[in-house]
């Protein structure tokens, strides 16, 4: 154990871990052969990638990874068809989990975080510039793997556009008094899009992609809910939310009390403590829609998955997140 | 919120049901008539249980429109956010409805290609184009 992650694969010396948190889910849905994989695809990569560029991809991809969306790859696959996950799933969820490390680089320049699972961020450890040209790495040598198959590179193109779009969107509407309705489209372009695309590379019927979606609705609500209760006005998992006036779920539907809405289109440092606490004392309520949203996925599982059970299993671990 | 099994929750897998005998032609357009009435049925049975989760908001933008007004902002934004979320839960239920539509006519045809092949009804297949000289 270092640092509290476990590696995966460390008989082959692989770089990568996953966290401790990810261990059960990984044991109870049966793919830590996948899952070992995939450390070993990425590990390999680095190694080939260009020497400029090595270390930068090494920390990037060292931190104890979730390994979150390549898990829904397998599921959806699983879900869906017998027999083990083909060599050419696994590679496309290794391309989905360097697309996601770029949204996470890109996110963490934008919200000027130093620091990501207790660990500098890339442009912390090395500069701004080098982190944008790694992302930029990133995502042309993914596009390359992704080689012939044109199914996989246009779902990665989709994915990049929706991202793209939703980050302008939550930006442009940040401070705005917007209610459950809204919050809820702007996490699917987001979160929501990604598991779409993640549901898609695991079954190419795209049967299913609303679940996919919903998983991701579920993720991001379940982070907003988490980072509102960790959040205090003076630091804490929501405080820039606060501070930005970003839309969250407890958010969303607070802002019907018209004294909140006022401090939320406009706060000032002294109002933040009170947005903080307006935010908290809707969690029940939150709660309440989450168990709606898994609800609604578990629904979906189980009319078009043939064997749902990996992906009842993904929708009980993602609503166990919003109290972490 | 969408009804959790109202579907085709028991739906069979695809070739899991016993081949058609010959001449089931009639039965499989039968069997999709009746799949595509329950379809529509079931499709309005979930309109009508979205409509009851939401009917106070609906009845209350109904009410306002007769008196002619008369809401605060913040309660008109509740009432809109009321019905956006049933037109969002309507909108997916029929393509929630369509796509299982979708997917039994599908089993439906599969079944029929699998007894029309077995029967040697197919033969081999035609060329409908020439070979360039």
């Amino acid at each position: 154990m270092t640092n509290g992650v476990v590696s995966i694969a460390a008989a082959s010396g692989a770089a990568h871990a996953v966290s401790p948190r990810e261990q059960p889910i990984i044991a109870e849905l049966g793919f830590a052969g996948e899952m070992r994989a995939l450390g070993e695809a990425i590990t390999d990569w680095i190694a080939q990638s260009d020497a400029e560029m090595r270390e930068a991809l090494s920390w990037q991809f060292l931190a104890g990874s979730k390994y979150f969306r390549p898990l829904t790859v397998f599921s959806c696959h699983r879900a869906v068809h017998n027999g083990p996950i083909p060599t050419t799933v696994i590679h496309a969820a290794v391309l989905l989990e360097l697309f996601h490390n770029v949204s996470l680089v890109i996110d963490d320049i934008v919200d000027k975080s130093d620091t990501r699972r207790e660990r500098l961020t890339l442009h912390a450890k090395f500069g701004q510039l080098s982190a944008l040209m790694t992302s930029g790495y990133i995502t042309a040598d993914a596009f390359r793997m992704a080689g012939d198959d044109t199914a996989a590179v246009q779902l990665f193109a989709e994915l990049l556009k929706r991202l793209g779009v939703a980050e302008c969107m939550q930006w442009r509407l940040r401070r705005q008094p917007l209610g459950v309705e809204d919050w809820r489209r702007i996490a699917g372009e987001d979160t929501g899009s990604m598991f779409e695309i993640a549901a898609c590379l695991g079954d190419r019927s795209g049967r299913l992609r609303k679940f996919g979606g919903l998983l991701g609705l579920l993720y991001h609500a379940c982070d907003d809910v988490a980072d509102v209760r960790g959040t205090t006005a003076l630091g804490g998992g929501g405080y820039d939310d606060l501070r930005d006036g970003i839309l969250t779920l407890p958010a969303a539907l607070a802002i019907r009390d018209p004294d909140i809405v006022r401090i939320f289109c406009n706060p000032a440092a002294s109002d933040l403590d009170r947005l903080a606490k307006a935010f908290q004392a809707e969690i029940p309520r939150a709660e309440a829609y989450l168990d709606d949203i898994a609800a609604e996925a578990e629904a979906e599982a189980r009319l078009f998955a043939r064997n749902p059970d990996p992906l009842l299993a993904l929708i009980g671990h993602t609503r166990q997140l919003s109290t972490r | 919120m969408l009804v959790k099994g109202s579907g085709a929750g028991d739906q069979e897998q695809p070739g899991s049901s016993p081949p058609l005998g010959g001449g089931d032609a009639s039965t499989v357009v039968a069997q999709a008539f009746l799949t595509m009435a329950a379809n529509g049925m079931r499709c309005w049975g979930r309109f009508v249980q979205a409509y009851g989760r939401h009917q106070s908001g609906i009845l209350r933008a109904v009410l306002a429109s007769q008196r002619g007004g008369g809401l605060t902002e913040l309660e008109a934004q509740a009432i809109a956010e009321d019905i956006r979320a049933y037109l969002r839960e309507v909108a997916d239920v029929s393509l929630q409805e369509a796509r299982l539509l979708h997917l039994e006519l599908e089993r439906l045809g599969e079944r029929l290609a699998s007894a029309t092949a077995g029967a040697g009804v197919a033969s081999a297949p035609v060329r409908r184009w020439r070979v360039k000289p």
